[in-house]
């Protein structure tokens, strides 16, 4: 048989060809799709990481304080460390020059001065000192002295800053004040501990309270309520509830909680409060669907054998159930992690620098401290506010493998 | 405690005492749900009502200036505040607007690869990352549109000739689309996924492309549930507040250029609640019919858009 | 007889079949289902596959238009061809095959759009019809040899799914005749319809071999014995008797063919 094109091939159907590249054409419009998600999220969170790793360290100097000088201003850490830097800046004159050559070292230098001399012996003549330098400084050593960043300095500071750092006067710690102080005017001594304290203090008040009631609600209405236009009523609003913008429960908060109970504002138990109402609907349903999921079969053999409804629910049921609660409220604490509208509505919005010691002491939370220090003009706190960005992203992480480690474990019940 | 018994031995009583506070507490913790909406409604029914006893209604929805300045004492000379609510309503549908036009097409075409194309590996991958992208806070998401993207689309706008303001309605409006991907993928991809296969079957049947058969058979037969899923991304959008407070403009400004700077509703009741007000001056009062307008309105997307949704599931189930 | 003239019957007879399937064996992952199956399937005639559940006779349909490929687990050995030649060469595309060889499945399922546009469907892919008056043209007449212009002609842009069960499966026969294909399968066509839409699509089969080769699946053996004129029977993934409808019903060589059909087994 003499050889023909295949009666099946492309060409025996006029169009077939250009068919056939709309065909790739389509799909890789839809990969595109699909990728530029994932190249947005790479550049949110790497440029975020660039700029916020420097926000876990700091830049020291070391300093020569002589005994003379101890022995001049000893007891007054905040002269001695004044004196220390003309000290060791000679070329520091007149009254621009001297403010200059205090500019250098961080506000809060003094007291980490005072702590070194408590426990510094008594052997020699000159001691050497680690002291932490002001944000300027800090902020320009980390860019290795870039043009931008020097702009910032006047000439004599740039001129030090070299010197310094050609001589090895210079060196990177771990910055223990970011993750355990709380905010400060002044970018050296700011961190996130107030913060994170506030955070933890209300997540536990929305955590006690949205998962008692969440979880009895949907108790009541997965397994007691009659299936009359009420219950349907119920189902509705709390399908509702679930997409109502937060803001709206920070304006509840504030028209209730503040101004009706007039609890104290910007109080840890009131975010928790107002945090809890958000989270309660998205608890309820997830709980629900862990109800659901139970086999009728395990609630049959309880009343098979006697039990009264409660019992069987609450001896058999919810025991199989918590595990897929548990992960519906790990996420759902996750979400209120990262919620900071409706803590500005309750008055989180206050500049606070002790750590809350009470439930109604005033506090702030993490999303709103990132919130606050994004406004900030200093260099030093943008990247302070992508530090602390890095530290809620990665207990967001935390609270999101552990629901899915959580939900991995259980599904092999049956 | 005394556990009684009745007359053929078996114990009552004390289960029932315990039994029926449990139940009650069931009860109660369900009504603490509708209290809750009651609440919402309640205070901010109250709240406005208030308001519109000093500003008047139609002032108030209609009015194309707000500009909401009152007067610190009662001799000062200057004007009471005006407070229509209209620049705030275009910009909140501004802003949206283009979120949603960024959002919808990469989120149905993410959600056709992902239903369609992908094969079992590549979904494991990629799913993860669209919920990674949905939970990440949305102030992140408002710093990056401030820090990065406002300022790079300045410039590019620059380079081409273009005046595009640092607070554009375009820089907040691409960063919110972004957001709302994950939302219109997932609720396309499901919705896709639940067009009956026997239509795909009929159609390939025929001789037709995949391609052929997504775009003129599965698409318009989803085409209900996908529209349900883009009012409710809407609906997030227009509730959404922190992108907008760091990304867009403090004051109003009654434009459709979206390489403007404006402002929404939910920037303003943030501005309106933070500074140092009288609970019940007209300025604070006012932020609370923002809330209500807020409220009707995203309302109003969500039933629309779980309606459609349910009834497509309806008819394909 | 000399050898030029049992070629020529042989070419005759090869001729004569539309579709020819050697060896054919299908699995599905580890599992096989159909076990060296030969059949012939002659043009311009019905010819029905009948057997019990799950014996491979929906499986073996599948192969014909190739819609197995869907399955990623299936696998084909064997030869099938068409007119003689294979349609699993590297160099088909199985829109073209589909375009000859048309379908129509167990559960009416036409799309959620109008009754015209149903039936346009296939034209407008292909590029069958140059303007839209050629294409009422090609509709009205698929509907015609479906049976079903009287009953819709006044509603051609009602929905497709407006229509009773019987009528939606004459639609999907429209549909699938409207590309102009040469063969028709039809996967148990009728066992989601009433006992007189049952009828009226048999009758319509009758009509339809004139101008198609038809493959219809069936689990009645009543219909097959109704509607067909070569029966092939499945049992178990083998192809264990196949010949004319009258010999097969009347005088099955093999017990299993007897036993399927008094009603012993399946």
């Amino acid at each position: 048989m003499t050889k023909q094109t295949h009666p099946l091939a492309r060409a025996t159907l006029p169009g077939l060809e250009a068919r056939y590249r709309a065909e790739i054409r389509f799909k890789y419009i839809g990969l595109v799709a699909v990728a530029f998600s994932l190249v947005f999220l790479f550049f949110l969170i790497g440029g975020i990481a660039i700029k916020g790793v420097g926000a876990f360290f700091k830049t020291d100097v070391q300093l020569e304080i002589t005994k003379e000088l101890i022995a001049e201003h000893g007891s007054d850490s905040y002269t001695l460390l004044r004196e220390t830097l003309l000290y060791n800046l000679p070329e520091a004159k007149g009254r621009l020059g001297h403010k200059d050559a205090y500019k250098m070292i961080a506000a809060g230098a003094d007291d980490e001065l005072e702590k070194v001399m408590a426990n510094l012996g008594e052997t020699s003549d000159i001691f050497k000192v680690w002291l932490p330098v002001s944000d300027t400084i800090d902020m320009a050593y980390k860019a290795d002295l870039a043009e931008d960043m020097l702009g910032t300095l006047t000439a004599s500071q740039q001129k030090w800053l070299q010197s310094w750092a050609d001589n090895g006067r210079l060196r990177m710690s771990f910055n223990w004040n970011f993750l355990t102080k709380g905010d400060s005017r002044d970018p050296e001594r700011a961190g996130i501990g107030g913060a994170f304290l506030g955070s933890v203090m209300s997540l536990l008040v929305c955590l006690i309270l949205s998962f008692i009631v969440g979880i009895f609600a949907a108790i009541y209405l997965e397994e007691f309520a009659p299936k009359n236009k009420l219950t349907a009523f119920l189902e509705v609003n709390i399908n509702n509830l679930a997409t109502v913008p937060s803001i709206i429960f920070g304006l509840l908060g504030l028209a209730v909680f503040l101004n009706l109970f007039g609890l104290p504002r910007s109080s840890a138990i009131v975010g928790g409060m107002v945090l809890s109402l958000m989270t309660l609907p998205t608890i309820i349903i997830t709980s629900r669907v862990s109800l659901q999921a139970v086999p009728p079969s395990i609630r049959e053999a309880a009343l098979g054998l006697g039990a009264s409804q409660i019992q069987a629910v609450f001896h058999h049921v919810l025991p199989l159930a918590i595990p897929g609660m548990l992960t519906g409220t790990i996420l759902g604490m996750a979400r209120a992690l990262g919620e900071t509208a409706p803590l500005l509505m309750i008055g989180m919005v206050a500049f606070i620098v002790d750590p809350p010691l009470g439930f109604m002491d005033p506090a702030t939370a993490l999303p709103v401290q990132v919130f606050l220090w994004s406004d900030s003009p200093e260099r030093a706190f943008a990247e302070k506010t992508s530090g602390a960005i890095l530290v809620l992203l990665v207990f967001l992480l935390f609270m999101n493998l552990t629901a899915i480690l959580l939900r991995k474990k259980l599904e092999k019940k049956w | 405690m005394a556990v009684a018994t009745n007359k053929n031995g078996f114990s009552a009583g004390k289960k029932r005492y315990g039994e029926k506070a449990i139940k009650l507490a069931l009860v109660a913790s369900s009504t603490v749900a509708v209290l809750v909406t009651v609440g919402i409604v309640f205070s901010l029914l109250f709240e406005s009502l208030l308001f519109f006893q000093d500003v008047n209604f139609f002032d108030f929805i209609f009015g194309l200036d707000w500009n909401p300045q009152i007067a610190m004492r009662s001799d000062q000379v200057g004007s009471s505040g005006a407070f229509g609510a209209v620049p705030l309503l275009v910009g909140t549908l501004l802003i949206s607007f283009i979120a949603l036009s960024v959002a919808a097409p990469l989120g149905i075409y993410s959600a056709i690869y992902l239903a369609e194309y992908a094969g079992d590996k590549r979904r494991a991958v990629i799913k993860p990352v669209l919920e990674v992208l949905a939970g990440i806070p949305t102030v992140v998401y408002g710093f990056f549109a401030a820090i990065v993207i406002a300022p790079a689309l300045r410039g590019a706008g620059a380079s081409i000739g273009l005046d595009i303001a640092s607070e554009s309605a375009l820089a907040a409006g691409l960063v919110m689309g972004v957001m709302i991907i994950p939302l219109v993928s997932s609720i396309s991809d499901d919705v896709i996924t639940a067009v009956p296969s026997a239509l795909r079957e009929g159609s390939l049947g025929l001789g037709a492309t995949k391609s052929e058969t997504i775009r003129r058979v599965v698409l318009p037969a989803a085409l209900p549930g996908i529209a349900g899923g883009i009012m409710l991304a809407a609906s997030r959008a227009v509730g959404e507040t922190m992108i907008v407070v760091m990304a867009a403009g403090l004051s109003a400004n009654l434009t459709f250029n979206p390489l403007e700077a404006v402002t929404t509703v939910t920037v303003q009741i943030v501005m309106l609640l933070t500074g140092d007000q009288e609970f019940d001056s007209a300025k604070t009062l006012s932020a609370f019919a923002l809330g209500l307008t807020l409220f009707v309105i995203t309302l109003i997307f969500n039933l629309i858009g779980n309606w459609a949704v349910n009834r497509y599931r309806e008819a394909y189930d | 007889m000399s050898i030029l003239k049992k070629v020529e019957i042989g070419e005759e007879l090869v001729l004569n079949k539309k579709i020819i399937a050697k060896n054919v064996c299908v699995s599905y992952g580890e599992l096989q289902v159909l076990h060296n199956v030969n059949l012939e399937i002659s043009s311009n005639r019905v010819t029905a596959l009948i057997g019990p559940s799950g014996c491979g006779k929906t499986t073996f349909l599948r192969c014909l238009n190739r819609m197995n490929d869907l399955i990623p687990s299936c696998r084909l050995k064997g030869s099938i061809t068409l007119d003689g030649f294979d349609i699993y060469d590297k160099s088909v595309d199985v829109e073209v095959l589909r375009r000859r060889v048309g379908m129509v499945f167990q559960k009416p399922n036409p799309f959620p759009k109008s009754i015209y546009e149903n039936v346009a469907y296939g034209p407008r892919i292909h590029g069958l019809a140059k303007d839209k008056a050629a294409l009422d043209v090609a509709v009205e007449k698929s509907l015609r040899r479906a049976g079903l212009w009287d009953e819709v002609k006044d509603r051609l842009d009602a929905p497709g799914t407006s229509l009773s069960g019987g009528q939606q499966q004459r639609l999907c026969i429209a549909r699938a005749i409207a590309i102009e294909p040469e063969i028709i399968l039809m996967d148990e066509p009728c066992s989601a319809l009433d006992p007189i839409a049952t009828a009226r699509i048999e009758e319509l089969i009758h009509e339809l071999k004139e101008r198609y080769t038809i493959i219809i699946v069936t689990h009645s053996m009543q219909q097959a014995a109704r509607v067909s004129d070569y029966t092939a029977f499945f049992h178990l993934g083998d192809l264990v008797e196949k010949g004319e409808t009258a010999t097969i019903f009347t005088n099955p060589k093999d017990e299993r063919t007897e036993a399927y059909i008094t009603g012993r087994i399946g």
